[in-house]
């Protein structure tokens, strides 16, 4: 089993062991580099109770490059362009060789709630960031077209 | 997908590579205490990183400390997951040997026994301590002084002992006084 291999089943390992609701990834059943992965959102913010869920590419070079992860589930966010792509610096050039799929994820919740406006990916959510109350309707009404359009 | 192998959680996490998260292979320690595998870590470093991949402080190939426990390392090397030669690996840096501290007591002590004579021969001893303390700074001089003064009272009658501290006690404050000159010295010029 390569390097990279044996990694990523020590931290399918400790995730399986952590049993986290709110941040749960799992390989798909022929790849052990493509996993797929679901958070929720913090409670007493505005994603609370929102479930994402999130695709997770690993190459040859993992964990001495990030894997590339993409929002699958439409996320309205000031940091999450329409594609699912995700602007976070620690999947970039802050990325550090410790950390693990569950850091990441972790990492991702706290981005839902707390979005970084100067580098916003999506301009209207960013607009929108300072009213709470407003852009919990935009946000309630958009995911509510994503789950039907998504049927 | 297969179920990862049983007895897994029994495996104890505070001895794996921060990196690999498997048992370390080749351990070296951080300036700031992180477990790495050499091969782990040197791969890290040589792609444009200079800081530790757990907590960000500055990191180069050659302030880490090597960790030699006992024994040798129980892994198979077939099982080695990375080849050392393919990546170009250098051998782990090795560690520093910094001298051992000359133990104050023992010096005394010993010489107590050598003088074989009694409460006098305790005395001198411990002039023998306030010596050292006094003229830590100057240890070959010191030495010089005192290694001149033993051979004396090892040979030397009881009643002469009295005598014996008189002079050491004497010769103590020369030195002192000596020393002081010569720091004075130091600090002035």
């Amino acid at each position: 089993m390569s390097a990279v291999a044996k990694r990523l089943q020590s931290e399918l390992m400790s995730l399986m062991m952590a049993g986290d609701d709110d941040a749960s990834a799992f390989p798909s059943e022929d790849n052990l580099f493509e996993w797929s992965a679901t958070i929720r959102g913090s409670k007493g913010t505005v994603y609370e109770d929102l479930c994402y869920e999130l695709s997770m590419s690993f190459n040859d070079e993992y964990p001495y490059k990030a894997p590339k992860i993409m929002f699958r589930t439409p996320c309205f966010h000031p940091n999450v362009d329409e594609h699912g792509n995700i602007c976070l610096d620690i999947l970039k050039e802050k990325w550090s060789a410790a950390y693990s799929v569950l850091s990441i994820l972790q990492s991702l919740r706290s981005l839902l709630s707390d979005p970084n406006p100067d580098s916003p990916l999506n301009q209207v959510a960013a607009n929108l960031w300072q009213d709470q109350t407003q852009y919990k309707k935009e946000l309630l009404t958009r995911n509510a077209a994503a789950v039907v359009s998504s049927r | 997908m297969q179920l990862p192998f049983a007895g897994a959680d029994s495996r104890d996490s505070r001895f794996e590579c921060n990196i690999c998260l498997d048992h370390v292979n080749e351990p070296v320690v951080t300036r700031c205490g992180h477990l790495f595998c050499w091969p782990c870590l040197y791969r890290w470093l040589n792609t444009n990183h200079t800081e530790c991949p757990v907590c960000k402080a500055g990191v180069s190939c050659d302030n880490v400390i090597p960790l030699y426990g006992r024994g040798q390392d129980p892994v198979d090397p077939r099982t080695k997951t990375v080849d050392r030669s393919a990546e170009n690996i250098p051998e782990r840096p090795t560690a520093e040997r910094p001298r051992a501290e000359r133990p104050r007591g023992v010096f005394g002590e010993g010489f107590g026994f050598g003088g074989g004579g009694g409460g006098g021969a305790n005395e001198f001893a411990q002039g023998g301590m306030t010596i050292t303390a006094g003229f830590g700074f100057f240890p070959s001089l010191f030495a010089l002084q005192f290694q001149r003064f033993t051979s004396a009272p090892a040979g030397a009658q009881a009643p002469a002992d009295s005598e014996d501290a008189a002079q050491q006690a004497m010769l103590s404050r020369i030195l002192l006084a000596l020393g002081t000159f010569v720091v004075a010295c130091l600090l002035l010029f």
